[in-house]
């Protein structure tokens, strides 16, 4: 299973993800974005991005964002150029994460995440994203994320 | 034996409640408490609907107030005292002694528990807290050895509380400078060990290095499990040796005392880990209730299960688990 996931599955998202041109990346993730942390962006506590970069750098598939806070909404760039704290890690642990079935500090410890640059910002958007009370998220983002961590039990467990 | 387990935000406290904790312990976002770290901890709007949560499902909520207050922020000790009797919580966590007397003249019905940070060690220490600021319990030091811990508990005025699991330190708690000393600052002082921005990871050719307000203290090989860029955790050169001269990354685990020490008379365990997700705090707490819940059923034929051993190593620091001081056969 693990093995045909990283023949078939891995090339195959790696692919589309570096096929679909960045503008769709962009504008699909500055949307998903900006709504999962509406409120946190209300309360000032994503100001820590503002005219700073967040990169995060998904290995395996090669793909990477950089990430920022721009007035009130989430801006996307490409991966290119220069970043304040970078997180980089394979597909698997970005997957086990989102869907809170993984400790942070534990794939950290395990050498599976590894985070460079600035360390206090790269705490600070981890402790954000701890606190984020799925509860809140819409319907159809719930269920992403519930799709996320159903696919992720699948294709993962080991 | 009450189960206390850690929040550092609203998920994590939710989930310790619903995973079976019997009380949660949280703090507010600044320096009046000893997990101090960006973006952790709780708002008043956040605080609040904890409460909610947790008193609507028979929950105690705990509160600590855990550094020690420095000259200039006096009164951001007090408004943190203050907002967690408005809140309504069940108890606070207090450590130094200027905030003890604080609390205990203006809310004398407040309970307090006296933190870790005290550092009370034997009973005649908890007799003074307990005299002077009425304390209802004390969270006692991790360097005690089980047997101090039950001599502690012999003649303790108050209920007493014990780590039963996370990650371990040099354990000189409430007394530690060694943070202080690279970085300036100390859990003691700002809320933080190791702050966050005096720490940078590199990934190099010879393997992550750990720095620590630019100095060196470990570089993990391909492959070797990382810890917390503390000083106490590095590894240095002692007479051409390079080694864990002051301790290797490890957590406690005490799920086989649950016995020894539920006969000492401890009322609490205490969980570590406010600064962790909520996957963790899911994960340890689950392990824990189900451990407490079967000692209640087995008593005397209680061994810990060895899925819940693995699935506390897997969380643990250093992966690797230890009895800490409580097993030091030689006091």
């Amino acid at each position: 299973m693990q093995t045909l996931i990283q023949k078939v599955v891995e090339p195959l998202v790696s692919q589309s993800a570096q096929v679909c041109p960045f503008l769709i990346q962009k504008i699909t993730l500055e949307k998903l974005l900006s709504q999962v942390f509406a409120l946190e962006i209300a309360d000032g506590d994503l100001d820590c991005l503002a005219n700073r970069y967040l990169k995060v750098y998904v290995k395996d598939l090669n793909i990477g964002w950089r990430i920022t806070l721009n007035g009130n909404h989430v801006q996307v760039e490409r991966l290119g150029g220069d970043a304040d704290v970078t997180i980089s890690g394979n597909a698997k642990e970005f997957a086990l994460l989102v869907s809170r079935q993984e400790d942070p500090d534990t794939l950290f410890f395990q050498r599976r995440l590894t985070i460079e640059g600035d360390t206090e910002l790269g705490l600070e958007v981890k402790n954000i994203l701890d606190a984020l009370d799925h509860e809140n998220l819409s319907f159809p983002l719930k269920q992403l994320l519930e799709s996320v961590s159903h696919v992720s039990r699948f294709i993962y467990a080991a | 034996m009450e189960l206390v387990c850690p929040a550092g935000s609203l998920p994590a406290l939710k989930v310790a409640v619903d995973s079976g904790a019997d009380a949660v312990y949280m703090g507010f976002k600044d320096d009046t408490n000893a997990r101090h770290f960006a973006g952790l901890n709780f708002n008043d709007r956040k605080a609040k609907q904890a409460l909610d949560y947790a008193i609507d499902r028979q929950v105690k909520v705990f509160v600590a107030i855990n550094t020690y207050a420095q000259p200039k922020g006096w009164k951001r000790w007090q408004e943190a005292v203050d907002r967690a009797y408005d809140l309504g919580v069940n108890a606070l966590i207090v450590a130094d002694m200027g905030v003890l007397e604080y609390a205990c003249n203006k809310y004398p019905d407040l309970a307090l528990h006296l933190s870790v940070q005290g550092s009370a060690t034997n009973h005649e220490a908890l007799k003074f807290y307990h005299q002077h600021f009425g304390i209802r319990r004390a969270v006692l030091p991790r360097v005690l050895s089980l047997a101090q811990v039950k001599l502690a508990a012999e003649k303790s005025p108050v209920d007493l509380e014990v780590f039963g699991f996370g990650s371990l330190c040099i354990m000189a708690e409430g007394r530690c400078y060694l943070s202080s000393y690279v970085t300036d600052e100390s859990p003691n002082t700002c809320g933080a060990c190791s702050p966050a921005k005096a720490v940078r990871w590199e990934e190099t050719a010879e393997g992550r290095e750990s720095r620590l307000n630019n100095v060196l203290i470990d570089r993990y090989r391909e492959g070797e499990n990382a810890g917390y860029p503390t000083l106490c955790k590095g590894r240095f050169k002692v007479d051409d040796h390079v080694y864990n001269a002051l301790e290797e990354p490890t957590s406690l685990n005490t799920l086989r005392l649950i016995p020894e020490l539920s006969a000492a008379g401890v009322k609490a365990i205490k969980l570590e880990g406010r600064q962790r997700s909520p996957a963790y705090v899911e994960q340890i707490v689950r392990v824990w209730r189900e451990a407490l819940d079967a000692y209640a059923i087995e008593r005397d034929n209680f061994a810990p299960r060895g899925e819940w051993l693995d699935s506390l190593s897997k969380v643990s620091e250093g992966t690797q688990t230890t009895l800490g001081a409580y097993s030091r056969p030689w006091q």
